[in-house]
């Protein structure tokens, strides 16, 4: 068995040597943040254009219109199984290639929202409204142009919103001590639990027993193992890259292959024309744009509320804001733009808590995060002050993703669709024998494959007894920040637990996560109240 | 009833299980572990009270999300899905116990042609070619272009 990539997270403390870079940084003003971002900028450029980022750039934006337009599938699944095939592959490159997936999802997604009524993600679902009702009309091409030019100044939006705030996250990041650390990954895991689509109690089952197995193995902090029964694999802890192929990969192929069938048998629905008129009406309602995409970028920096909020609050904005809000349902293109244009934003706004704290907002950011640690990258506070570069050739490629899908999409969208005619068994073998070799190939370990089997088989059982999986998967990420950070908080404050109530910052962090856990509460309080007004009434 | 609440059971005595395996390691290396522990088991009581029918449930219900009899019912109403179920996952499991023998690339020829010949019913001819794409194209990125030697099973000599 090969040694695994350390599960840690860069949560420095002034005791910590890393201190000396956090110290310094302190000092550095405003302008010294922006110069290493503009040399960042640069070094992507040419990593893209000279040393062959373009290759994975287009790949990876390949890839992800295909698995964006297979409903079912979606962005973790196919970095799942991109993941270890980035093995060897240059970090810079392995960005390009995870830049190109995350950017184009969305975009593909959109194609079969809009001409086969099924979103190929769920956050394309806001598009059906309007999207299919135009197929219906005649105007698929039209819905696809303005999905495809929402999308990109949408996405372009989204990025544009994380470059200018990068620089002040990397200010706000160095204020942050042990107490802190502690608190956020806990206000991380009630967040993602609390907003498991209105299943509280089983979204914090899910991130507890993440936790529980979060601290199977070495203990970082008083040494000793814990929790392995006996067995030596166990000592690294629970490989974290097999456990996320199982639980996406896997278990979402065990759900294809008991679905069985293609997703829609319909050719003729398939018919694309008049792409322009609806790039045109893009820019004809560019305010629909623009609030779309600061709705999506919002929505998207907070953990676990996810791109399908975003895109039903930017429909349902959209809806109440017009003068026509009867003509949607109907085939309106404000419809399709102000949903789309907030799906792409998202991406965007999720790489803030995912990079600024290495809290990942969303299962595919959290995929992700997995792809850094494979590279050596300890997701956290420092990643965006020691590996800017790495950012943003990633920043970079999700800007040219939602470019290169938007345009790939208008000149393929026909065959993209087509892809949906596909009886999913021939997918559940390909996929399952990729996820599983690329599962071994990480370290070139059996065991490896066998935990992502039956993390396969775990993910599978929470979907069907409806479990999230996400705050499973967080907590498998958070749970050794967590720990060690409230292990140095307890250190500094000699056992006194009040640490984490004394200080400003913490403080702060705790009314947040008490609220996280209110609000289900609040609205079933209202919700009651509601229905008790209209039983009076 | 009772089999609409197992899964919260099952995972109620894992965690108590959990617990008190924490018992063994030293009180400082123990405390996170015993809280989430502890946590869980209360969280997936709750869970099993939730899945009730009486004022309690409905009370744990509604603010949480809790599973109801409405959809405990709607489950038992489809007891084929369960073998259903079975089947999708030992075909999924069988795969591992041939990669031990034979390798990756025998195993994915095999397993392949098999699970769309047999299961989903496929022509002989697309399952053979699908079945050698697929291993042909591992073959190629894994081997040829990476140059990482993927497990050739235990008849091959390779050990585990």
């Amino acid at each position: 068995m090969g040694s695994r990539c350390p599960r840690t997270f860069d949560g420095a403390w002034p005791s910590d040597p890393r201190a000396t870079v956090v110290q310094s940084a302190t000092i550095r003003s405003r302008e010294e943040n922006i110069v290493p971002m503009l040399d960042a900028i640069a070094i992507s450029f040419d990593a893209l254009l000279l040393s062959g980022g373009w290759v994975y750039l287009t790949l990876g934006t390949l890839v992800g219109l295909v698995f964006g337009v297979i409903p079912g599938l979606g962005g973790p699944t196919a970095l799942a199984l991109l993941i270890p095939l980035t093995f060897g592959v240059d970090t810079t490159a392995a960005m390009f290639l995870a830049g190109g997936i995350m950017g184009s999802i969305p975009v593909g997604g959109s194609v079969t929202a809009i001409l086969l009524n099924t979103p190929g993600t769920a956050p394309n679902a806001a598009t059906v409204y309007d999207g299919y009702p135009m197929t219906r009309n005649g105007q698929a091409g039209i819905a696809l142009g303005a999905a495809a030019a929402a999308s990109t100044i949408g996405g372009l939006l989204g990025i544009l919103i994380l470059f200018l705030i990068l620089p002040v996250a990397r200010q706000v990041i160095l204020s942050f001590a042990p107490p802190e650390f502690f608190m956020l990954g806990v206000l991380g895991l009630c967040a993602i639990a609390a907003s498991s689509e209105g299943a509280l109690i089983r979204g914090l089952i899910a991130a507890a027993f993440g936790l529980m197995l979060a601290f199977v193995g070495y203990d970082n902090v008083g040494g000793g193992v814990r929790f392995t029964l006996g067995i030596d694999y166990l000592w690294d802890g629970v490989p974290l890259i097999p456990a996320l192929i199982g639980l996406f990969a896997i278990a979402q192929i065990l759900s294809l292959c008991l679905a069985g069938g293609s997703i829609t048998d319909d050719p003729a629905a398939v018919r694309v024309s008049r792409v322009r008129d609806g790039i045109r009406a893009v820019f004809q309602n560019l305010p629909t744009v623009l609030r779309g995409s600061a709705i999506g970028a919002g929505i998207g920096a907070i953990p676990g509320v996810g791109g399908t909020v975003a895109a039903f609050l930017a429909y349902s904005v959209t809806v109440q804001l017009s003068d026509e809000p009867e003509s949607f349902g109907k085939g309106n293109v404000k419809g399709v733009i102000a949903p789309e244009a907030a799906n792409n934003a998202r991406e965007g706004g999720a790489l803030i808590p995912t990079l600024a704290f290495g809290i990942p907002g969303s299962a595919e950011m959290a995929v992700f995060l997995g792809l850094l640690v494979l590279h050596g990258l300890q997701p956290g506070p420092l990643l965006l002050i020691n590996h800017l570069d790495v950012i943003v050739s990633l920043l970079v490629s999700l800007s040219l993703a939602c470019v290169l899908a938007s345009v790939i999409c208008v000149a393929v969208a026909r065959q993209l669709a087509l892809i949906t005619l596909i009886d999913v068994n021939w997918l559940v073998p390909v996929i399952l024998t990729v996820s599983l070799v690329g599962a071994y190939a990480l370290q070139s370990s059996f065991y490896d494959a066998v935990v992502a089997v039956i993390f396969g088989f775990v993910g599978y059982l929470m979907i069907r007894f409806d479990y999230p999986r996400l705050p499973l998967v967080i907590a498998l990420f958070l749970g050794e920040v967590v720990e060690i950070n409230f292990r140095q908080s307890m250190m500094i404050a000699n056992g006194d637990w009040t640490i984490f109530f004394t200080r400003g910052l913490s403080l702060t962090l705790f009314v947040l996560i008490v609220l996280s856990l209110s609000i289900p509460l609040l609205r079933h309080v209202r919700r009651m109240q509601r229905a008790r007004a209209g039983a009076r009434s | 009833m009772l089999a609409d609440r197992l899964p919260s059971l099952a995972l109620a005595l894992i965690a108590a299980i959990y617990v008190w395996m924490a018992y063994d390691y030293d009180p400082a290396s123990r405390s996170l572990p015993w809280i989430a522990g502890v946590l869980a088991m209360a969280l997936t009581l709750i869970d099993v009270v939730s899945r009730g029918d009486g004022a309690a449930a409905r009370a744990l219900r509604s603010p949480s999300g809790g599973d109801g009899p409405g959809n405990a019912a709607r489950r038992s109403a489809a007891p084929s899905v369960s073998l259903q179920e079975a089947i999708a996952f030992a075909w999924i499991g069988a795969f591992l116990p041939l990669v031990v023998v034979l390798g990756f690339y025998a195993s994915i020829l095999l397993y392949v042609f098999c699970y769309l010949r047999l299961y989903a019913r496929k022509g002989g001819l697309a399952s053979a070619a699908t079945a050698f794409l697929l291993a042909g194209s591992l073959y190629l990125a894994f081997e040829v272009f990476m140059g990482y030697e993927i497990f050739g099973g235990l008849l091959a000599g390779d050990s585990l």
